[in-house]
């Protein structure tokens, strides 16, 4: 099967928020397409994959990590966070103290991730529970994206399948320009993908030239 | 807003939390639909309270029918332990008051322990295990030596609990596929949301930690709220357990542990070791839920494991053999740290921060230090380990080749036994946090 593609990506990719915010419920809508609203609490982290097949040529492994909200978990994080090509960060609609916590946890991603080249990390933003009547979106939030270079947010809902597959493409999208603009081939999570693609092919034939 | 309007959210907030809890199912609750559970989904419930998405099949299997005649002869064999148990405590009570009974304690203990640790191992008897955990953890002294004090905790946490909007969360996510807890607000989330947030104003130093609702979760399915307050207690805080320096602030005994795993992996199976390394797999990304919840939710073993089956007991002897062989049964003692130093039940006044609910901008000192002696511990713990590898390979390479394969066929025996992260354990969930920690 992989055969058809020549390339071969592994991105990882980190959701982060405060607790019960949903990060969940959105990877596995995304990943397994299903909802439930019986998900438990997620000590330390879990991850999920999702294959993309996303042209002819490209076929992208994505790693989603689910890192736990919870507080006393933070110092943690920086060993979840490695090697991390993106992450979206989720708040609560319906609890609007999970959105000030937006700039706590892009602080924490900005201050742990680096990507070579000194680019920032690619994140944005879920707004999520949007099926929930009656939730307003904070005002505040297109003025803080202009602030912190974050170019897109969306309102999800996990429940309804709202939104979810646009704000992940999104992410592959300003990932795939990432890597692009900077010819950031030599990055790990690339590294990965390439190790992937020799041990299939055996001969080492590479996506694409350091 | 400003900051008398911060406060003032945050006590409407855990005022609202309370009395939600307080209210439980009775008229009037507010209960999103779909915070309870679905009613038109047949669900069978195992012995263990348990629910399970197919029905459970009407008849027994043989195997299962095995295992429950098993069970019923051990039955008989501990009620008779448990008397002479009994018996002992009484004598010692008696003859408390003018002569030291510790030494015929100990008898007891001495010419029992062995047997004890045995039949433990095989599985105490589901019906009994309420009477056993709580004479493992003397529950019945130490509550009776703090009478009251479970009613003040619950009063402090009325008033100022800050962990309640957290502990609200998880009671919702705790065991709901198990029948006490499968209601919004039944009586066992009462009482573990009770628990948890007295608490977490009893033992300051730790508060409230995830992992935390599973422990307490299983303690409530065997107990009464205020027992299982005071096992929660003891497991955190006896030495014998120790769990207060896993989920205090740092984690140190976590890493102590942590550490220790490397050790292993690296001495007996380095391949995998330099393999994990290479591709950032630390050991914390899966070990973390062995450690906070034993293994709750982790492994499934009732559905192969028979009782008067040892090879899994045999097989762990077998490993722990190898471990000792090469010094590494046992991680190094615990610090002064991880063990409680402050008071427990006095209360400290919670900062704004807490308060509110704001996440702490950036890392204790506390958290930094930790992190750093961590990273350090365990970057000396895989040198030392390389040089003496190196320095074992040509003398002791024989025995480093078996030694592996013995840590091999571990997971080989154990993989016969399903292992799946999703569902919900039944023997596991109980036979680990009490009598595994104790062994």
């Amino acid at each position: 099967m992989s055969d058809l593609f020549k390339k071969e990506l592994l991105f990882k990719i980190l959701v982060v928020g405060d607790f019960g915010v949903g990060k969940t419920s959105i990877i596995k809508r995304y990943a397994e397409g299903t909802f439930s609203p019986k998900y438990k609490m997620t000590i330390g982290a879990d991850f999920a994959l999702k294959q993309l097949d996303w042209d002819s040529e490209t076929r992208i492994n994505i790693q989603l990590w689910d890192i736990a909200g919870h507080e006393r978990f933070g110092y943690l994080t920086s060993v979840y966070y490695r090697y991390a090509v993106a992450a979206a960060i989720v708040f609560d609609l319906t609890r609007p103290d999970t959105f000030f916590a937006v700039a706590k946890w892009l602080a924490d991603l900005r201050d742990k991730v680096s990507l070579p080249v000194g680019r920032p990390l690619p994140v944005i933003i879920l707004a999520n529970k949007g099926d929930v009547a009656a939730n307003k979106v904070p005002p505040q939030i297109e003025e803080f994206c202009k602030k912190n270079h974050i170019t897109s947010w969306y309102v999800t809902s996990a429940k309804e399948n709202r939104n979810i597959d646009e704000a992940m493409n999104r992410v592959v999208v300003e990932v795939l320009e990432n890597q692009r603009n900077n010819n950031l081939y030599n990055s790990d999570s690339v590294m990965l993908a390439e190790e992937m693609h020799t041990d299939k092919h055996n001969n080492g034939q590479l996506c694409c030239s350091r | 807003m400003n900051e008398e309007d911060l406060l003032k959210r945050s006590a409407e907030e855990r005022e609202k939390i309370f009395k939600r809890y307080e209210l439980g199912r009775a008229e009037g609750a507010e209960i999103d639909p779909w915070e309870d559970p679905d009613f038109q989904i047949y669900h069978v419930t195992d012995r263990y309270g348990f629910m399970h998405d197919k029905p459970l099949p009407s008849k027994l299997d043989p195997h299962e029918a095995k295992k429950q005649q098993i069970e019923l002869e051990r039955i008989k064999k501990w009620l008779k332990m448990l008397k002479s148990w009994d018996d002992n405590e009484k004598l010692k009570d008696k003859t408390h008051k003018h002569l030291k009974s510790s030494e015929k304690i100990n008898e007891w203990e001495m010419v029992h322990k062995e047997k004890l640790h045995r039949r433990i191992y095989k599985g105490i008897p589901n019906s009994l295990r309420t009477q056993v955990w709580c004479k493992l953890l003397s529950i019945g002294k130490v509550k009776g030596e703090n009478k009251g004090e479970y009613n003040k905790m619950l009063k402090l946490a009325r008033k100022y609990s800050t962990d309640a909007r957290q502990i609200d969360s998880d009671v919702n996510r705790q065991f709901r596929e198990h029948i006490s807890f499968r209601e919004r607000y039944s009586t066992k989330q009462q009482s573990l949301f009770n628990v948890l947030t007295a608490y977490a104003m009893y033992n300051s130093e730790v508060g409230y930690c995830q992992g935390m609702s599973g422990l307490a979760g299983v303690l409530l399915m065997y107990m009464d709220e205020e027992d299982a307050f005071w096992a929660l207690h003891v497991l955190l805080s006896d030495v014998k357990y120790a769990m207060h320096g896993l989920y205090k602030e740092g984690f140190p005994k976590l890493n102590r542990f942590l550490e220790h795993h490397d050790r292993i992996l690296t001495k007996f199976m380095p391949r995998l070791k330099k393999h994990l390394d290479k591709h950032g797999v630390d050991a914390i990304l899966y070990s973390l839920k062995w450690y906070f919840v034993c293994f709750v939710e982790r492994v499934k073993l009732y559905k192969d494991f028979m009782y008067d089956e040892d090879t899994v007991i045999q097989t762990l002897e077998r490993s722990m053999d190898e471990l000792k062989k090469a010094k590494l049964d046992l991680p190094p003692p615990a610090t002064k740290e991880e063990l409680p130093s402050r008071q427990f039940g006095i209360f400290i006044e919670p900062t704004f921060e807490q308060i509110v609910g704001h996440r702490m901008e950036s890392f204790t000192n506390k958290e930094k230090e930790t992190n750093e002696i961590v990273m350090l511990r365990r970057e000396a713990a895989r040198e030392s380990i390389e040089i003496d590898n190196r320095e074992s390979q040509v003398s002791a390479s024989d025995s480093v080749g078996n030694a592996g394969t013995d840590v091999d066929s571990i997971s080989l025996s154990s993989s016969r036994y399903t292992v799946d992260s999703e569902t919900s354990i039944c023997e596991s969930t109980s036979s680990s946090i009490i009598e595994c920690t104790r062994l």
